[in-house]
């Protein structure tokens, strides 16, 4: 018999303790963002290495203690710590012109090992969506797949023709380094995809059903506006469309690659 | 935009204090690996080191490319 090409799981009861948490998490990290607009980005950066030290601690705490029945807990704990880690990297990387496009984009190198790395990671529980390939045979599952990357796509290029933007074009340079700059913009969508979509939403979907999915969308969209500003219009209106397909799915092979080829017509169009 | 066509763009002249927090963070996190070791004896010290170390390997490569940067701009 043929697999079914979308996936519908049961949902959990919403856990009281995760919805008081996530709002909880959302506070300190509102905080910590008004921290960084009135005190600058070294008290910034501060605040989230804060958090993020004291989700570790958590997270240590819960996976140490914690009998097998909580594990999920212990890893969605350790997962979300990704929400302060990412904040902290693009608050405290190091500025480089060679970027051309994007001169503070290196923060996606160690968000790209650290996301790989918690996807590969087989002591975090909850079954992730499959990275490569499609999720099952048939045309079906590969024309959802395609979708998805056709209006990545089509958002990428409405974004760069319509929103507001001040800053460099890539016509401005002549080298090649302008392409580095870009690719690490591009690569940004990837790596928010296989953290957000891939590690942190099975855990949360898993542990609190459509309230964790709804929470772990937000967090996703909280990245990108604190990193893009407004730019990320187009980026949260496609994570809205990858956070249900990637859930009925169990694929992110389109949310990826979307989500890069948005970002990357975004910067080199605009 | 002076800056942005720097004649060597690779360059890490300025150097904030911020770059400098997830060293910070790094150094604590380190610190606390080895403290674990003692205070939970090896078995339950292994389950927490893999969380630890999610955490430090971000930081660790974050310093690296800043100490890389930082040595390419004292030597070039």
């Amino acid at each position: 018999m043929a697999a079914p090409a979308v996936i519908v799981r049961p949902m959990r009861a919403v856990p009281v303790g995760f919805t008081a948490g996530a709002l909880a998490f959302a506070a300190v990290l509102g905080g910590a963002e008004a921290v960084y607009h009135l005190a600058g980005a070294f008290w910034g950066a501060a605040c989230f290495a804060a958090i993020f030290l004291a989700i570790v601690q958590l997270g240590v705490l819960a996976d140490v203690r914690g009998p097998s029945g909580e594990s999920e807990l212990a890893g969605l704990l350790v997962v979300a710590g990704l929400v302060p880690l990412a904040r902290l990297l693009m608050l405290s990387v190091p500025a480089l012109p060679f970027l051309r496009l994007s001169p503070t984009a290196l923060w996606v190198l160690p968000m790209i090992l650290v996301s790989a790395y918690a996807y590969r990671a087989p002591w975090i529980p909850g079954t992730r969506p499959k990275l490569l390939g499609v999720p099952g045979p048939g045309w079906r599952p590969l024309a959802i797949q395609g979708v998805v990357v056709t209006v990545g796509a089509g958002l990428g290029v409405l974004a760069a023709y319509t929103l507001p933007y001040a800053g460099p074009h890539v016509l401005t340079y002549q080298d090649s380094a302008k392409w580095i700059g870009a690719a690490l913009f591009a690569l940004a969508g990837g790596a928010g995809e296989l953290a957000w979509r891939g590690v942190l939403q099975p855990l949360a979907a898993d542990i609190a059903g459509p309230v964790g999915i709804a929470a772990c969308f937000a967090a996703s969209a909280y990245v990108s506006v604190a990193w893009m500003g407004w730019s990320a219009a187009p980026v949260i209106a496609l994570s809205a469309l990858t956070t249900v397909v990637v859930y009925r799915t169990r694929c992110l092979t389109g949310a990826v690659a979307a989500h890069t080829l948005l970002n990357l017509l975004l910067v080199v169009l605009r | 935009m002076t800056d942005l066509l720097a004649s060597a763009p690779l360059q890490l002249r300025a150097v904030a204090p911020a770059y400098f927090v997830p060293v910070v963070v790094l150094l604590l996190l380190l610190l606390e690996r080895e403290l674990i070791r003692a205070r939970l004896g090896a078995q339950r010290a292994a389950a927490a080191y893999r969380v630890i170390e999610l955490a430090v390997l971000p930081l660790l490569f974050l310093f690296l490319l800043f100490v890389g940067l930082r040595l390419y701009t004292m030597i070039g």
